[in-house]
């Protein structure tokens, strides 16, 4: 499905974090595969690459954006599509992933996932510049359910059905966050499990996990923190479901020292093992 | 006073002399800070998945406030530069 | 498309806007939804908060002495003012935040502290030279095989990491004893001069070095596109025979060019 590497994605994984090179390379992290922040190692060289080639020789990867703003009505940034297209090329990624959601307008970033209004205007946009940047790349892309605090007035369907409509339309797949779902279900009052039984079995590829964090009336997809019980019990849900799809441990703020992610992989891993 | 192509000659011989991987070697006395920094710098783009931790704590979120703060930090440890003082801004 | 773009541009707006409460977040609350817990505006606000938080904390991990040398509260307040006045115009968080220090020396709260700016300039050298691109030896057969009536005409060039820069204050000495791993005491006297640095990264090695006046008019020229017969001129005054091999030696000059 990738034209850069036929790498085997299995298992659970942990998304790779600048303060745990050490701990992954002196000590042969036994991790299945790693997610990379794509963005995070679009500078000329340095350490970030150094230690980024070293690792992918040890372990297979996976490239996970947030800049691409397909969601934006700002045109498609090139520049940024081939930065990307180089940086695949040198490490040869199992897949690419980014977000169903835009980042700037008037080419000013917000460097936070804003929510698209989930309309036929913003499903054909979207469709439409995902298609680009595919024929860009070269490959298949896989899109993932943000975690959004506002809804708007104006929609035309839910979150899913715009995601159904998605792979109709572009041939992607998806990358289903369960703790967005349960984020984003709290926040607006939908049910996750008609989500996750509304999706395209088959076309969801990767799954993420992380922790988010409780405010008044609010959750936050913070991801500093465990992954919390109902979050898990979803998780079984959509493994039930969906079958042992590989699983992501991403944790972003006041990151822990390495032995707890792999901990908390550990017990991702222990669900799709007991339902295989 | 030498004419130009003799210092231009003079300085290349001198490069040449040094000969390959010359650069890389320590070179004595010279005042500078080196430092292996990069294991701890983090990826700046890792928080672009996540809300900040603080969001929503921001009760203030930002408003025009008074300008309130005064430095705090180590700026207190630094003394003297009378004479170097910079002119305020044009506009305060 | 005019409806997204227009959504998108408003909220936008109403991130950025001074107030929270301001023209555009009133026009933006009316397209979204209240909900149980919160108002409309409610739900922008924790945009608000999380997008400035985010480009806050991102300049403080670029200029993590600043942050030491004003404190927590004054650094933040004053890099929100600048994150929500100076906008990000790439994807990549690690491109923004490089007007900081023009931003710094006329910021009027910071003016009783004139070394802050040069500080901050200090510190996004070091953050670019960080992520530059990676310097392979000086070929130096090709530089011995120059014709000599060539020579005139060569341009070096500094590695793609380094940065110059001059103060009037001793920005090195402030910036190395806010560092995590500094022993020694904190106390720095302006009065000990100013400074002329190359900020720099030797392989993987990050380093700060202090330049004379001739090594500094030497990479100041080779930095301004001089070429090699200009900078033999009598009157530059540099005493090429031996900087050009010292500035060589010490990693500072990393390759050349022939000028057409």
């Amino acid at each position: 499905m990738s034209r850069f590497s036929q790498a085997t994605i299995a298992g659970a994984g942990i998304g790779l974090r600048s303060t745990h090179y050490q701990d992954i390379l002196n000590d042969k992290a036994a991790v299945p595969w790693f997610e990379v922040l794509s963005e995070n190692y679009f500078g000329d060289g340095g350490l970030p690459l150094h230690y980024l080639e070293q690792v992918r020789s040890d372990y297979p990867v996976t490239l996970h954006g947030v800049g691409m703003s397909l969601g934006s009505t700002d045109p498609l940034d090139f520049s940024y599509l081939a930065r990307l297209k180089q940086l695949a090329e040198q490490i040869e990624p199992a897949w690419i992933s980014d977000h169903l959601a835009w980042i700037s307008a008037g080419n000013r970033y917000v460097h936070d996932l804003l929510p698209l209004p989930y309309t036929e205007e913003a499903l054909n946009h979207f469709a439409e510049r995902l298609l680009q940047v595919q024929d860009f790349l070269g490959c298949r892309l896989l899109i993932e359910n943000p975690s959004s605090y506002l809804s708007y007035r104006k929609t035309d369907m839910t979150e899913w059905e715009f995601l159904q409509e998605l792979v109709d339309k572009t041939d992607c797949d998806i990358l289903f966050d369960v703790n967005n779902v349960y984020v984003s279900g709290t926040n607006h009052g939908f049910d996750p499990i008609e989500y996750l039984h509304a999706l395209p079995v088959g076309r969801v590829k990767e799954i993420h996990l992380a922790g988010y964090q409780k405010h008044d009336n609010y959750l936050f997809d913070t991801h500093g923190f465990r992954v919390h019980p109902p979050v898990w019990e979803l998780y079984r849900a959509t493994i039930e479901h969906l079958g042992p799809v590989p699983t992501l441990i991403e944790w972003d703020n006041d990151i822990p020292p390495f032995e707890k992610l792999v901990d908390e992989a550990g017990m991702a891993q222990k669900v799709l093992d007991e339902i295989a | 006073m030498k004419d130009s192509k003799t210092l231009m000659h003079a300085a290349l011989a001198g490069v040449l002399a040094l000969g390959l991987g010359a650069a890389s070697n320590a070179v004595a006395g010279k005042a500078g800070f080196e430092k292996c920094a990069g294991i701890a710098k983090a990826g700046l783009n890792d928080c672009g998945t996540s809300v900040h931790a603080c969001a929503g704590q921001a009760t203030k979120d930002g408003d025009a406030e008074e300008w309130l703060y005064v430095p705090e930090g180590t700026c207190q440890k630094i003394v003297g530069g009378t004479l170097k003082q910079a002119a305020p801004p044009a506009d305060s | 498309m005019t409806d997204l773009r227009e959504l998108q541009h408003l909220f936008r707006d109403a991130v950025f806007e001074e107030t929270s409460d301001g023209p555009a977040l009133q026009a933006f609350s009316k397209l979204i939804n209240d909900s149980a817990g919160l108002s409309a505006a409610g739900h922008l606000r924790i945009y608000r908060g999380a997008i400035l938080g985010t480009l806050t904390r991102a300049l403080g991990n670029i200029y993590p002495v600043c942050k030491r040398l004003l404190g927590d509260q004054f650094f933040d307040g004053m890099a929100r003012i600048h994150a929500r006045n100076t906008p990000s115009q790439s994807a990549d968080l690690a491109n923004y935040g490089g007007e900081f220090g023009d931003f710094i020396a006329s910021f009027e709260p910071a003016a009783t502290l004139p070394y802050l700016a040069d500080v901050a300039r200090l510190e996004w050298h070091w953050h670019r030279a960080f992520h530059a691109a990676d310097e392979a030896a000086m070929d130096l057969a090709a530089l011995n095989n120059v014709p000599l009536a060539d020579t005139g005409r060569i341009a070096f060039r500094l590695p793609a990491s380094a940065r110059l820069l001059d103060s009037n204050f001793p920005v090195q000495k402030i910036w190395q004893v806010n560092q995590d791993d500094w022993q020694g005491d904190q106390d720095v006297n302006l009065d000990e001069g100013d400074a002329s640095l190359i900020i720099w990264r030797k392989q993987y090695g990050m380093r700060i070095d202090e330049l004379d006046s001739q090594e500094s008019q030497l990479l100041g020229a080779i930095d301004n596109g001089a070429l090699f017969n200009e900078l033999s001129q009598p009157d530059m005054g540099l005493e090429l025979d031996t900087l050009l091999p010292r500035c060589y030696q010490q990693g500072w000059i990393a390759g050349f060019t022939l000028d057409a």
